[in-house]
């Protein structure tokens, strides 16, 4: 494709393309931000709590290892089609690095530091705001970003239950025998997961700083 | 006041114990240095007070109140700790590090910002330190700091484990006379951790004598000096002086 023809396609698909990069933020965003409300509390408690650690880390863990596909197909006679079961399957997805980075975040912490913030009288409250999360951030940042830059990538497959985003763009190429739309579909959710890993990178080093 | 009475502490359900039939009592205003070699029970012995460690067995008294009825958080409070781990947190710089006690009793930031110009003052450390982060400082003035933070609160009571461990003898020595100076002025109830024999002879009011768990001897320095107990406080002052006769023989060979 000579260069004015892809400008051309481009410029044909932009309003939609905006649309549709909109709707794959959308379950990208929500689903990692559903991830890290419930992975976040997971994992503080995985890393207190011994006896739970095991069967926590292994139930998000086997959330992982399900073909997208099939956590699709499981959840489509059980939520339906479209945005609701997507959701879901992006949320559990997510769980794992999140749940698994803020625990090995907390674990660690310098022994010493834990020990004089409980020598100096902190409630378990204080020392967890205070102490342990700040200085488990960097980890815990590097697993939302895993679990954003994988619900990037999935989330395209939730075009197959009808929840929208680019990979509309992709199922329709394949409907179609369209390597463009596939390509248009591909490059831009891969595009939006460097950026997004650039992004959370960023605020990554901006909390190490603070 | 602290008061020990028969406390022992096992980790491994009594096969062996890290304290044994601990007896001790701190007067206020007194300093007690806690002696003995590595791994003789001297920071288990301290934990066990403001309760970082539970006591397997024994009572102990914190101005006349059993440490087991004070509510946790409000015993801590009340107890300076400096900790041979030392622990900054590496988060906060040199004056929140200071100060972080009074930032959890809600004390205003102008307050704080004082009080931790003060407690720097006081180790001896420069006030342009109050906004470093503790990696940007040595392992002595890191110690330092820990000190202040325990001193920070003006607790009544205080814990020292081996606060200028870290620390050249000269710089030590300054900070001993320091803590002898302050002690006179602040009259703190201290227990203070070292396995350095002059300074627990500099800093001590009475000496506690430790060994394998076990209190082998408290008395006062002249007590220790003249009268040891056993033979393990006799080879303890004994061992300094004869390295040294050692030494200038092997010199003048
Ligand atoms: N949490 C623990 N679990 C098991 N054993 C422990 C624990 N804490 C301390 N001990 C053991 O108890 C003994 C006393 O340790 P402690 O830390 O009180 O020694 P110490 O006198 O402070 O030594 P040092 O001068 O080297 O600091 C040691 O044998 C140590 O291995
Ligand atoms: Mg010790």
């Amino acid at each position: 494709m000579s260069e004015s023809a892809l400008a051309l396609f481009l410029a044909s698909h932009a309003t939609e393309l905006g649309q549709k990069t909109v709707e794959h933020l959308l379950l990208t965003g929500i689903s990692t931000g559903l991830a890290i409300g419930l992975g976040l509390p997971l994992g503080v408690l995985v890393a207190k709590n011994s006896l739970v650690r095991g069967p926590v880390l292994g139930i998000v863990g086997v959330f992982q290892t399900i073909p997208s596909l099939a956590m699709l197909a499981f959840l489509l006679p059980l939520l339906g089609i479209g945005f609701k079961p997507a959701i879901t399957a992006l949320t559990l997805y997510a769980l794992l690095p999140i749940v698994r980075n803020t625990y090995t975040g907390l674990a660690g912490i310098d022994r010493d530091i834990i020990e004089a913030a409980a020598g100096l009288g902190f409630t378990e409250r204080q020392k967890l705001l205070l102490i342990e999360l700040p200085l488990a951030t960097p980890v815990i940042i590097a697993g939302i970003r895993t679990a954003a830059v994988i619900g990037v990538g999935i989330a395209t497959l939730s075009s197959f239950i009808g929840a929208g985003g680019l990979g509309d763009y992709i199922n329709r190429g394949l409907a179609m025998n369209n390597t463009q739309l596939i390509l248009l579909g591909a490059c831009s959710a891969a595009i939006l997961a460097l950026i997004i890993d650039f992004l959370l990178g960023l605020l990554g080093r901006a909390l190490r700083k603070a | 006041m602290i008061r020990m009475q028969q406390v022992s502490k096992t980790f491994d359900h009594g096969q062996t114990f890290a304290v044994q039939e601990v007896n001790l009592e701190v007067a206020d205003g007194e300093t007690l240095v806690l002696l003995g070699t590595s791994g003789c029970g001297k920071t288990t012995t301290l934990k066990m007070i403001n309760r970082l460690v539970e006591p397997s067995s024994g009572i102990i008294e914190v101005d006349g109140r059993n440490v087991m009825d004070c509510p946790l958080q409000k015993l801590r409070r009340n107890i300076g700790y400096a900790f041979q781990g030392v622990g900054l947190f590496p988060h906060f710089t040199v004056g929140e590090n200071i100060t972080i006690g009074l930032r959890l009793d809600g004390r205003p930031k102008k307050e704080r910002l004082a009080r931790a110009r003060e407690m720097l003052a006081l180790v001896a450390l420069e006030e342009e330190f109050i906004d470093r982060y503790p990696h940007q400082l040595s392992g002595g003035q890191q110690q330092r700091v820990g000190v202040a933070r325990a001193l920070a609160g003006a607790p009544k009571n205080l814990l020292m484990d081996e606060p200028f461990g870290a620390l050249d003898a000269i710089t030590r020595d300054t900070l001993q006379k320091e803590y002898l100076k302050l002690q006179r002025e602040l009259n703190k109830t201290v227990i203070f951790v070292t396995h350095d024999i002059i300074e627990a002879l500099t800093v001590a009011d009475r000496i506690a004598v430790m060994h394998a768990g076990r209190i082998e001897q408290v008395g006062s320095k002249t007590e220790i000096l003249q009268q040891p107990a056993t033979d393990f406080v006799r080879h303890l002052f004994a061992k300094p002086a004869e390295q040294l006769r050692d030494y200038w023989e092997a010199m003048h060979e």
